[in-house]
């Protein structure tokens, strides 16, 4: 229902001017993601239905002594849980789209080929599903079609990538919080992209199959990635949100906190998983505990560091905080035009766009000055 | 008058921000309240889901542990997968997405509010079975992640 809202949304109901190689990364990826929701979670709800059958009311549609199959079951789930993965992550894509521009004062790099990337990742991760089932029983053939085709999709998240870093690429860094949140989500990003494609190799992937590698690897997506852009995110749209800035010291604390103690937690788990530790076990041979108190020392600080965002932040900037001005950061997009704290009808009267978005440091367009971060600081 | 973006300036005078804490508790259809609702509540099981995952953790740290028992602990990473994705990503992208999407093209509202609004009331019950999951006698579900 969501899906359909947003699609219809940005389809139709879009502001005078906004065409669609004028509206934010974000935007865009949040289309592609729920273009993907809309067409993959019928199967996913299709197949609860079919199982709540099979163990309720004595179907047999997956029960293979009664000439179910179900390996059918892994083909419904796995095609909406891999699109899924996607779904979950090009929002965190076009959250580290929106913030690196803004703080490194350049454009966007390739704008029209992130946009389009976006859709090429919805796209083809519709395609890759039966690579969470090498090991079931596959035919080869099937597992020759998606190797190539999971390594296809490094294609365009390659592009968002290799966009980021060359936004970034040779100017002066601010690194305020979110930027610190974005740069830091992006850059282990890198380490869980790389391991994605390892994973998508059927050799490789038969050898880490159901080990810790395949844990180490998805939480460095799913933490290191996903949940660094939702705290960039939450601090580059907190002034907008709140209507508060919040305090920059327990801000740059929260990330350094996170940033190590994740590393600390999610890393051990792949060279552990690679010499062969099994995952969803709870005991263990001795020679592999090393690393796991490693991991269970992060994953303590982990929890730690979240403390200074709840207590420092949330608390903080609600008792304490300045009133936040209408656009803090300088940053291009119409959500900064309107108040902080924006209206009940989010505008006064409808903005009229003219420009592409992201245009930072545009000799034609340079019209937005940097702020003045020393004075953020206070 | 135009500010420095280029753009019209909204002016406070008849479009105030209505700043009542009570609207973020109740059946609001405005897209910035769902938002908001959305990511405290995400946030919320985020908390719970870490907490699982300290507990895994705590019984991973020696290699024969007996800080919970073997179905507790099955349970446990069950859970901790499950509220990760489908209580904290999602919904919290859900709500980021609801609050700045409609701001970021220049709408309103959302082009369906109050399908919006029942969209979020169907997850605090979602999360509610899930936890409650804990209380019964066979335990939660133990299917990993």
């Amino acid at each position: 229902m969501g899906a359909v809202n947003f699609v219809t949304t940005i389809f139709w109901m879009r502001a005078p001017g906004m065409t669609f190689f004028r509206m934010p990364v974000f935007v865009w990826s949040v289309l592609s993601a729920q273009l993907l929701q809309l067409v993959n979670l019928p199967s996913l709800t299709g197949a609860l239905i079919l199982l709540l059958f099979d163990l309720n009311f004595g179907m047999q549609f997956f029960k293979p002594l009664e000439n179910g199959d179900p390996i059918i079951y892994q083909h419904l789930f796995w095609f909406y849980s891999h699109p899924a993965v996607y779904i979950m992550t090009l929002p965190a894509f076009g959250i580290f789209a929106e913030v690196l521009p803004a703080f490194s004062r350049n454009p966007l790099f390739g704008y029209r080929s992130l946009a389009v990337a976006s859709l090429g990742i919805a796209v083809v991760s519709i395609f890759v599903w039966v690579h969470h089932m090498f090991t079931s029983a596959t035919p080869s053939w099937m597992r020759i079609l998606f190797i190539v085709t999971s390594i296809l999709v490094a294609v365009p998240t390659g592009v968002k990538a290799f966009g980021w870093t060359a936004t970034i690429w040779k100017s002066k860094l601010h690194l305020e919080t979110p930027m610190l949140f974005a740069m830091g989500g992006a850059a282990m990003f890198l380490l869980g992209g790389v391991t994605g494609v390892m994973l998508a190799a059927v050799p490789f992937d038969i050898h880490v199959h159901n080990t810790h590698f395949i844990v180490g690897y998805f939480h460095y997506i799913v933490f290191n990635t996903i949940t660094m852009a939702i705290f960039t995110a939450i601090y580059f749209w907190f002034p907008k949100i709140t209507g508060r800035m919040y305090p920059e010291g327990w801000g740059k604390l929260h990330f350094w906190l996170t940033f190590i103690s994740a590393n600390l937690t999610f890393f051990p788990m792949l060279p552990v998983g690679l010499q062969g530790m099994v995952r969803r076990i709870s005991s263990y041979d001795r020679r592999y505990q090393g690393w796991n108190v490693i991991a269970s020392l992060g994953g303590f600080l982990l929890g730690v560091s979240i403390l200074p965002f709840i207590g420092g932040n949330m608390v903080g900037s609600w008792l304490y905080g300045t009133r936040a001005v209408n656009n803090p950061w300088h940053a291009t997009g119409l959500e900064w035009t309107t108040t902080s704290l924006p209206p009940q009808d989010n505008f006064d009267e409808i903005p009229v766009v003219k420009r592409p978005p992201c245009d930072y440091g545009y000799p034609k367009y340079s019209v937005i000055e940097p702020p003045d971060y020393h004075q953020l600081e206070h | 008058m135009d500010n420095i973006i280029g753009y019209r300036e909204s002016s406070t005078s008849q479009n105030e921000p209505e700043n009542n804490w009570r609207r973020y508790f109740s059946f609001s259809t405005d897209h910035k309240v769902i938002g908001v609702q959305y990511m405290v509540m995400s946030f919320i099981f985020f908390l719970v889901g870490g907490l699982l995952a300290m507990v895994i953790r705590a019984k991973l740290i020696t290699p024969q542990s007996n800080v919970v028992d073997r179905p507790l602990y099955n349970g446990l990473f069950t859970l901790h997968g499950t509220i990760m994705i489908f209580l904290w990503i999602i919904p919290f992208n859900a709500g980021i997405s609801n609050y700045l999407v409609p701001l970021m093209i220049g709408v309103r509202d959302i082009a369906f509010p109050l399908l919006n609004a029942i969209s979020f009331w169907m997850i605090p019950p979602r999360g509610i079975l899930l936890l409650s999951s804990f209380l019964l006698p066979n335990g939660t579900a133990q299917s990993g992640w």
